[in-house]
């Protein structure tokens, strides 16, 4: 089991939560400049559960993503300038402008890449794990996926495998009910729960939601550190919400797929405003430092982005093979 | 040490062995792999020698386990994939296309996927319409990929070196009838081989054909020489965005040209060169170029469907005498053959 969680981890896990929020917020604000210039689906709502694995998480283990993938890869230790500056399209960007918001990778600490196609990455993931367990020095894999991913056949495949071949690999399912605009309705079965399915075709499996309080990231913790130690696979449904729409900037509330009042729910149970109330009570001060800190990082990110070099145009006809 | 005798299966095998051997971190997935007919005879000996971590089988999850062989390659276990048709494999498409081929380039060239799908073609003896396809195109289409086809045992253990230790992920094509030819291996020392070999000079006319056509165009080409015609025949054994130009040279010495295609004939590989060489400003064909493929309908099951469905040395041998205006001689189009005859027993 891991470590107790005490108020220092608590301060980490809001630290991470708010760079996340904030990164997120301020291109969506910037978006309408049309200077990045590439699809961006944000993170916003949905910051808690990598932010709390990335109390968990070192360097050498593996994470791959998805099309939302900003959280992910500024949670796993991904470089933020270049995640800018990726999405603005410059020389500096993690992909040197290749990639963009849906194409986010930082080898530096491991975190592998991110796709467009819906369950893509996770057979590769799948396969970071089978590469952990024959390396045999502990690493793990984390693979993030949504909740239509359960609904493609390579999902089923991948986390066969890894059961049969007890791979190193922690599936984290955000659930944020929506595939684009589409509920659960024409999707998936109205009794299902996804980690029952998983667990009944034989991964242990969590259902989790984060509240920003202690017990809940104590349980993150425990799900890593279980298949770190047991080297095993493990999977966790994450219930979340997508406070702005699926892809772009705004408030999406407007197209009426789903409730105001659905939203303004998740809204008053956030978790990172929730752990801000808990927080401030003990020290406002900290708090306050945490922030500021975080808003510098991410007004840097935005310059660095800003006065980077566009590409070279002699240089793209190259990496292909 | 020359190597004489050598079939085609054990040249894989060979190959495999001598890769494993030097790349210790080297992994070896697929379905049949480990079973008593070892893969065609391809795998023979490698579980035993190198474990089942590092040889094993698989679920039969074609599209995962692609996924799965680029993410371990990403982490520095590169990957050998093995089907034993290349129609299954059509499952791991969305892996081939817009992982294996896209990582490198999407992620701003800080990953390499060392991956190798081995894919075998069949034909005959009921193979129908899905065991029979090559679809070369399809993957020489996507860039980021490159496809190997060997015609021969020696070509064969050095492409598949070249494909299991290297970065790039390669799709090899190894066609059914050609695991019992016969050849030879002047050495084991790994070899980068050219794209294309001139396997026989000509003044004539050029035949540009690759894998189980080779064997073919040789025949043609051998009775050919009979009459006095001189053809050069061009194996095209790597196909990446580099071979058209290749071919190029050798096709302005003769000036006339018919590509041989082991693909039906709409949007194929074949009809792809021929545009490239037509378009070729340093070339002035001086006849219209040809395309010998299969027709663009799948491959019946039936042997009495199959006449004239497969590009035949005879129908080389006579569009070769269109070409020059010797229409009086023309061979008469065998029976077709449903299983492998002599000519794919080598040595060639």
């Amino acid at each position: 089991m891991v470590h107790p969680i005490d108020t220092s981890d608590l301060k980490n896990y809001y630290r991470m939560m708010y760079l996340i929020r904030n990164t997120e917020l301020e291109i969506s604000k910037k978006y309408s400049e049309s200077k990045m210039r590439c699809p961006t689906h944000l993170s916003v709502g949905q910051e808690a559960i990598s932010a709390a694995l990335s109390l968990f998480l070192s360097v050498d283990d593996f994470a791959i993503s998805t099309h939302r993938g900003h959280a992910h890869y500024i949670s796993k230790g991904g470089d933020l300038n270049k995640m800018i500056a990726e999405l603005y399209g410059k020389q500096t960007g993690c992909c040197k402008g290749r990639g963009g918001s849906m194409h986010l990778a930082d080898k530096s600490v491991n975190f592998m890449g991110t796709s467009a196609i819906v369950g893509n990455s996770i057979p590769i993931g799948t396969g970071l794990g089978l590469a952990a367990k024959l390396e045999g020095q502990g690493a793990i894999s984390v693979v993030y996926l949504g909740d239509a991913a359960v609904e493609e056949g390579v999902f089923y495949e991948s986390v066969n495998f890894a059961i049969v071949s007890k791979l190193p690999v922690l599936y984290v399912c955000e659930n944020n009910g929506y595939s684009v605009y589409s509920d659960f309705t024409p999707r998936q079965p109205s009794n299902r729960k996804i980690s029952d399915l998983v667990s009944a075709i034989g991964m242990p499996s969590t259902n989790l939601e984060l509240t920003g309080d202690a017990d809940s990231l104590q349980v993150v913790g425990n799900c890593v550190e279980k298949v770190r130690d047991e080297i095993r696979p493990h999977f966790i449904e994450v219930k979340s919400t997508r406070f702005l729409e699926h892809c772009g900037p705004n408030d999406d509330s407007n197209l009426g797929y789903r409730s105001i009042a659905e939203l303004d729910f998740a809204k008053a149970g956030d978790p990172l405003e929730k752990l801000r109330e808990k927080l401030v009570q003990d020290n406002l001060l900290d708090i306050l430092n945490i922030e500021f800190e975080c808003d510098q990082l991410i007004v840097s990110a935005f310059e660095f982005a800003e006065t980077s070099p566009y590409p070279n145009l002699e240089t793209l006809n190259g990496w292909v093979i | 040490m020359i190597l004489k005798n050598l079939t085609f299966a054990e040249a894989i095998n060979l190959a495999l062995h001598t890769s494993m051997e030097a790349q210790p971190k080297l992994l070896i997935a697929g379905l049949g792999i480990n079973d008593p007919g070892r893969f065609f005879g391809t795998t023979k000996g490698l579980v035993e020698k190198f474990g089942l971590d590092r040889v094993f089988e698989t679920p039969t999850s074609e599209n995962a386990m692609a996924g799965i062989a680029v993410g371990a390659a990403l982490a520095g276990f590169p990957v050998i994939h093995m089907h034993q048709r290349l129609d299954f494999f059509l499952l791991a498409m969305d892996q081939l296309v817009n992982s294996a081929a896209k990582w490198k380039f999407m992620f701003g060239d800080d990953f390499s996927v060392p991956v190798v799908f081995r894919l075998i073609v069949g034909r005959g003896w009921g193979q129908g319409p899905t065991h029979s396809q090559n679809l070369k195109a399809w993957f020489a289409h996507v860039p980021g990929l490159r496809v190997f086809e060997p015609s021969n045992p020696g070509d064969a253990y050095h492409l598949m070196r070249e494909a299991a230790l290297g970065s790039v992920p390669t799709i090899f094509l190894e066609h059914r009838w050609l695991h019992s030819s016969l050849g030879e291996l002047q050495d084991l020392a790994p070899e980068e081989l050219s794209s294309v070999n001139a396997v026989a000079q000509g003044k004539d006319i050029s035949f540009v054909c690759s894998g189980v056509n080779v064997a073919i165009a040789m025949e043609a080409r051998k009775n050919l020489a009979q009459i006095g015609v001189e053809a050069q025949v061009l194996d095209v054994r790597k196909i990446d965005r580099h071979t058209s130009k290749t071919l190029a040279t050798y096709i302005s010495e003769t000036r006339r040209l018919i590509v041989i295609d082991d693909s039906h004939s709409t949007s194929s590989y074949g009809a792809s060169l021929i545009s490239e060489i037509v378009q070729d400003a340093s070339i002035s064909l001086l006849s219209k170029p040809k395309l010998i493929s299969k027709p663009p309908y799948p491959e019946p099951m039936a042997k009495e469907l199959l006449y004239d469905y497969y590009p035949s040395s005879e129908k080389i041998y006579n569009t070769t005498l269109d070409i020059l205006n010797l229409p009086n001689l023309k061979m008469k189009i065998a029976k077709a053959i449903d299983q492998p005859n002599s000519l794919f027993l080598g040595p060639f």
